[in-house]
């Protein structure tokens, strides 16, 4: 691996941002595994070299979805990191290795939506899009890759379109910095745009690992967080008492796993490039979503807590329920909403059969959970007993 | 043999008034809220009862080494009212910046008017121990504040100890319990209003969601699941603003005092007459001579002094918070999680008519 190096002349590249992140990291071997490119990744600078946190996070990402011999070694050949960061103009401005770029992926993100977080939402996703895009700009990049989310589609309910956001209101400040930046993207005249649109990202397919735990790792997490709190203050009561979850029982949760985001995101990208002005937008979502009530009710099962109830808006919530409400608060705008991502444009690009529908079994779920809980509880050994 | 009693219950429930009947006994000495200082609020019950045999240093490092839980309380000046130790008197040794040593947070100034004087002789006397399981050395230490007291027994009071009578069970074999209880409702509005409550509500709520004690280390995984309220109160940003806006709502220490109440039934309800005695807070209020006098004849057998119950009885005043203050759907929330509790000591003959 190398770091700011110039030695290299001429050879086709990418520029990628967000490659020490979850779909970034998977992104990377992807493309390590089907192209012959050059990988130049922008990474933060920290307390260690951006050259070995780039490789510990593509090796960490090969371990958990276990990746060929060759993609492993092609990490420390193919994949360079130059110290920089998106929330700086044209992101710091470090000199780049002497390759040709062709193609700018752009998947760094803020992932957080707290208010209190607010400031960096909108420095990291907004504005740290547009200094990425003067960035592949004064690189030479024509072609732009952005790793959007599909819920720029807000409360928007129905069949989700892969088209340009049509101004739906937005559930948090990370949909809108979300949307602001799909805006600034395909508001470049020179520059052919692709928008992907990831849903809910999960672990690997076969493997099941991650390297990042937001979504459905956090709400898993949230729940054992409560789980833990409440039995700290009596014992067996979620083991006795069935929480109430406002949620809509039968609506599908978009649950797709990373190596399939990034295979088909690669196959698109392969396809014939988008021209300047251009933007074509892509659900990279899974059309066997599972219901949100299967997933929720599992969760409780895996964690061993009693069963819980579903119920509607109408229904009053009783002290202990409106407690993990309120903790969930991120969550329950996906757990609700008759919402179909359409996905004409990436199964006109891939292929309807090898868009890899991929069906979320309860064994498949209860595999996820159990791959995440085991290392979720080896983090927590150390919490002091309570009595 | 030193009488040994310990008084326990869930906290709030009206045992801090024991400690004060029971240090007006002549032949007692009544030594308060040790432990939930030498666990850090609860905190660290594990270290304080390690296994094996316990060196003189490390008995010390639990009495006497200041932590950081206690010393943020008295750095926001939100420390719990049981906290005697005259930290803001720029005159004493311990003081906000410093942190006072658990043992001299409460105990000492409990038992002594010189509280720094008093720490001296203990560190003193607790050097020369030989090492010995954890409940002997602990014993050591009651014993000898019972020798300074000029008394024939000890009885220690702890607010919440009820969660580790099973420990205290084990390590003083010879010891007798007074479980005391209060009408659960009123014990988690008390409860509710309680800064030590807070502090650890709000730190359990914290360490479960972080996965480690923000107050033990810097490492902050899964800083972003706490809510922004919650993130307010993370040890290095904590106001005292922040900390007394929390709410700890009534439902939630309801909760609390059901599962304390089960547990600790669980641990001590199998107990013969003569190594538990249970008394209803509400008794001293409503019967106090009675109460006291079966208090009295229970830590030191026979029929206690008169005088002392006499002194003990009119120094009972009557509590400030009640329940039935609360909105009708919050009584109505913490009557609900109250009740397991209530069920559970009824189960144990213990009951409250409306």
């Amino acid at each position: 691996m190398t770091s700011n190096t110039t030695t290299t002349r001429g050879r086709d590249a990418h520029l990628v941002t967000g490659a020490t992140g979850f779909v970034g990291a998977a992104l990377v071997l992807e493309l390590v595994r089907r192209t012959d490119v050059e990988l130049v990744c922008l990474v933060r600078p920290g307390a260690t070299p951006a050259a070995e946190r780039l490789r510990a996070a593509l090796r960490d990402a090969a371990a958990a979805y276990d990746a060929d011999a060759a993609v492993v070694a092609a990490i420390d050949l193919r994949c360079h990191a130059v110290e920089g960061d998106v929330v700086l103009p044209e992101c710091g401005g470090a000199p780049l290795p002497r390759f040709h770029y062709d193609q700018l992926w752009h998947g760094a993100a803020s992932l957080r939506f707290e208010d209190r977080y607010a400031d960096e939402i909108v420095r990291v996703n907004t504005h740290g899009t547009r200094h990425a895009l003067a960035w592949a700009r004064a690189a030479g990049a024509r072609q732009v890759n952005y790793m959007s989310t599909a819920y720029v589609a807000g409360a928007g309910v129905g069949r989700i379109l892969e088209t340009p956001c049509d101004g739906a209101e937005t559930n948090n400040l990370y949909e809108r910095s979300k949307i602001d930046a799909e805006a600034i993207v395909v508001g470049q005249r020179d520059l052919g745009v692709r928008v992907f649109r990831p849903s809910i990202v999960v672990g690997h397919s076969q493997t099941r690992g991650a390297t990042n735990f937001t979504g459905m790792y956090g709400f898993l997490r949230q729940l054992t967080a409560f789980r833990g709190m409440m039995q700290r203050t009596q014992a067996r009561l979620l083991a006795e008492t069935a929480l109430q979850l406002r949620l809509q029982v039968g609506a599908p949760v978009d649950l797709v796993p990373v190596d399939l985001v990034v295979q088909n995101a690669v196959t698109i990208m392969q396809g014939t490039d988008p021209a300047p002005g251009e933007a074509q937008y892509y659900h990279l979502t899974n059309p066997l979503a599972p219901d949100v009530d299967r997933v929720v009710a599992l969760m409780f099962e895996e964690l061993g807590l009693c069963p819980p109830r579903f119920v509607g808006d109408d229904v009053a919530l009783e002290w202990l329920d409106e407690r993990f409400d309120r903790r969930i608060g991120f969550y329950r705008s996906y757990m609700r909403g008759d919402r179909v991502f359409d996905r004409s444009n990436v199964e006109r690009r891939v292929g309807r059969e090898s868009s890899v529908p991929y069906a979320m079994t309860d064994d498949t779920l209860r595999a996820y959970y159990r791959w995440y809980l085991e290392r979720l509880d080896a983090t927590r050994r150390d919490l002091p007993v309570g009595r | 043999m030193v009488d040994q009693v310990f008084v326990v219950g869930t906290g709030r429930c009206g045992s801090t008034l024991l400690s004060s009947l029971l240090r007006m006994h002549p032949q007692i000495a009544s030594i308060s809220e040790f432990f939930p200082f030498v666990t850090d609020l609860g905190t660290r019950v594990a270290p304080a009862f390690p296994p094996g045999d316990v060196t003189a240093a490390q008995l010390w490092d639990l009495l006497a080494t200041c932590r950081p839980r206690q010393t943020q309380m008295l750095r926001l000046d939100v420390a719990m009212p049981e906290v005697l130790y005259p930290w803001r008197s720029g005159h004493h040794r311990f003081d906000a910046a410093s942190g006072v040593p658990p043992v001299a947070q409460v105990t000492l100034p409990h038992l002594s008017g010189d509280p720094d004087g008093l720490f001296d002789r203990l560190r003193a006397a607790v050097a020369e121990l030989s090492p010995a399981p954890i409940g002997v050395q602990y014993r050591r230490v009651f014993d000898w504040f019972a020798a300074q007291q000029g008394a024939r027994g000890w009885a220690e009071r702890s607010g919440g100890s009820l969660r580790i009578a099973h420990r205290l069970l084990e390590h003083f074999p010879a010891a007798r319990l007074v479980h005391i209880v209060r009408d659960g409702r009123d014990t988690a509005v008390s409860m509710s209003e309680h800064t030590g409550f807070r502090m650890v509500f709000t730190s359990v709520q914290m360490m479960e969601t972080l996965g480690v004690d923000p107050f033990e280390t810097d490492a902050r995984p899964f800083e972003d699941d706490l809510d922004d309220d919650l993130a307010a109160l993370l040890p290095e940003r904590c106001t005292r603003e922040a900390f007394l806006a929390y709410a700890t709502p009534p439902p939630l220490c309801g909760h609390y005092w059901s599962g304390e109440i089960l547990e600790g039934l669980a641990a001590i309800g199998h107990l013969a007459e003569d190594r538990l005695l249970t008394l209803r807070y509400e008794d001293f209020l409503a019967a106090p001579r009675e109460t006291v006098r079966r208090l009295g004849a229970f830590v030191r057998e026979g029929e206690p002094d008169a005088a002392w119950v006499e002194a003990a009885a009119a120094s009972i005043r009557p509590p400030r918070s009640s329940w039935r203050r609360l909105a009708p759907k919050l009584r109505s929330q913490l009557e609900h999680a109250c009740a397991p509790g209530f069920q559970a000591l009824a189960e144990h003959g213990i009951v409250w008519s409306e």
